[in-house]
């Protein structure tokens, strides 16, 4: 009698042990996959932020190119369609259409510079050097947060992919995310001439 | 003589032999060779040591020899040589020494982000200058700009290097608001520079001495905190940036 109740206290205790083990475990990942989403979260929202302020510099160096540039009114056209597309595309919240979006407004801005450099005039104007070092530093913070962004997916993505997030990820919810990569050559942001 | 004498002789000894070993390297190498007068570099340090004391603000300046070999990896152990790239990852991944042996990653306050870093890669003849978080509203991009043309630029060109970077931390300390608080920590060090004496190794790399204490440490058993300076590690935090400021050439 006294025996089988040991033994019975003795199962007991190593089945709550095994089971406080499976808990902290199981507990554990989850609270690792939720902070790791909501850190790319966060730095989802920061590129969002750098978007959107390339997004409101874009009338302004619009405005004031159209004083000096006479006879590129299509670039100018251009990059102001470009916007509204990257406005419906930031809508959707999709990051691959922002991402399309995003790059096809970039190669379009840099199109601008690349204008710029043939007025050499224009260049020496201090509202167009300033206007082109504002564009510049918009271009490095949005490449600095998409990449801190990328890294951020990356870390996501392995821990729901990998053991032991890959047994019940998929059950909890998580889904991988969309990493949001620049095409070839305009990770570059333009440089400031001369 | 008894075994405790005996003892104590001979560990005495052997302290002695590895103190001097340990003096050795400061002996024999040549002292560092930087590209900038010694008087500007303590202009500078001076200088902003003070800036940090009244504003908290961090202003540090990196001077490269050139954006290769300078051993600055990204992740994928790819050497940075794009000057804005290099600039965000100096001011928020690479450790830096700080004077008491420390290292921090991070130039500026954790939690402000109150840094500036003017990065100089002597051969490109390229400038950065990369504002923290914090300080964007008050240095922004166009200021940032302007003070590199009217202090940097035209002293870079007839290669005065120390006028050069001391008027521009003058300029860029100028527009940083006085803190009602002091600094209850500052940082110590405001100038780095990659050394011309040993260019196949990375300035933040070689330290003989802190080697030497270390083996000390090891063979006497003391497990105290030992500070190396090396990528990877790094003891304090502090400020962010998010490529905010300016570049261009000279």
């Amino acid at each position: 009698m006294n025996r089988t109740f040991l033994v019975i206290i003795v199962v007991v205790v190593v089945a709550l042990i095994c089971g406080g083990i499976f808990a902290v475990f199981y507990f554990g990942t989850y609270n690792n996959i939720v902070s790791l989403e909501a850190t790319a979260d966060e730095k989802w929202a920061q590129v969002e932020q750098e978007l959107q302020r390339r997004y409101d510099l874009i009338p302004n160096v619009v405005n004031s190119a159209k004083l000096y540039i006479e006879y590129e009114g299509s670039v100018l056209e251009n990059i102001t369609n470009l916007r509204s597309q990257w406005t419906a595309a930031s809508q959707t919240g999709n990051v691959d259409s922002i991402n399309n979006a995003t790059d096809e407004l970039e190669s379009g801005l840099s199109r601008l510079i690349v204008v710029f450099e043939n007025y050499p005039e224009l260049e020496a104007s201090q509202i167009v050097e300033d206007m082109i070092i504002e564009l510049e530093g918009t271009e490095n913070r949005i490449s600095t947060e998409r990449m801190r962004y990328n890294e951020a997916v990356r870390d996501y993505n392995i821990a729901i992919k990998a053991f032991p997030g890959n047994l019940w990820a998929s059950g909890w919810g998580f889904e991988s995310k969309a990493f949001f990569e620049a095409k070839v050559g305009a990770e570059n942001p333009p440089q400031v001439p001369g | 003589m008894s075994d405790k004498q005996v003892i104590s002789r001979i560990s005495g000894r052997i302290f002695f032999a590895i103190f001097v070993f340990t003096l050795l390297p400061t002996l024999v190498l040549p002292a560092k060779a930087y590209l900038i007068p010694n008087d500007w570099i303590e202009e500078i340090e001076y200088y902003a040591l003070q800036v940090d004391q009244e504003t908290t603000a961090e202003i540090v300046v990196v001077v490269l020899q050139s954006l290769t070999g300078h051993g600055i990896t990204n992740g994928d152990n790819n050497e940075i040589t794009d000057i804005v790239q290099l600039g965000v990852y100096i001011f928020n991944e690479l450790p830096l020494e700080t004077y008491d042996g420390d290292t921090v990653v991070g130039i500026g306050k954790e939690g402000k982000d109150n840094g500036v870093l003017v990065l100089v890669a002597i051969q490109e003849q390229q400038w950065r200058i990369e504002v923290g978080y914090g300080l964007e509203g008050e240095i922004t991009d166009i200021e940032s700009n302007t003070i590199a043309q009217d202090y940097l630029v035209p002293q870079l060109r007839e290669d005065n290097y120390g006028e050069a970077l001391y008027y521009t931390v003058v300029a860029l300390a100028n527009e940083i608001p006085v803190a009602n608080q002091t600094a209850n920590r500052v940082r110590g060090y405001y100038y780095y520079e990659q050394d011309s004496s040993a260019e196949e190794i990375p300035f933040w790399e070689t330290d003989w001495f802190i080697l030497a204490i270390v083996l000390l440490m090891i063979l006497f058993g003391v497990s105290a905190g030992i500070p190396v300076f090396r990528r990877g590690g790094g003891r304090g935090k502090g400020g962010r940036s998010g490529g905010g400021g300016s570049s261009g050439r000279w």
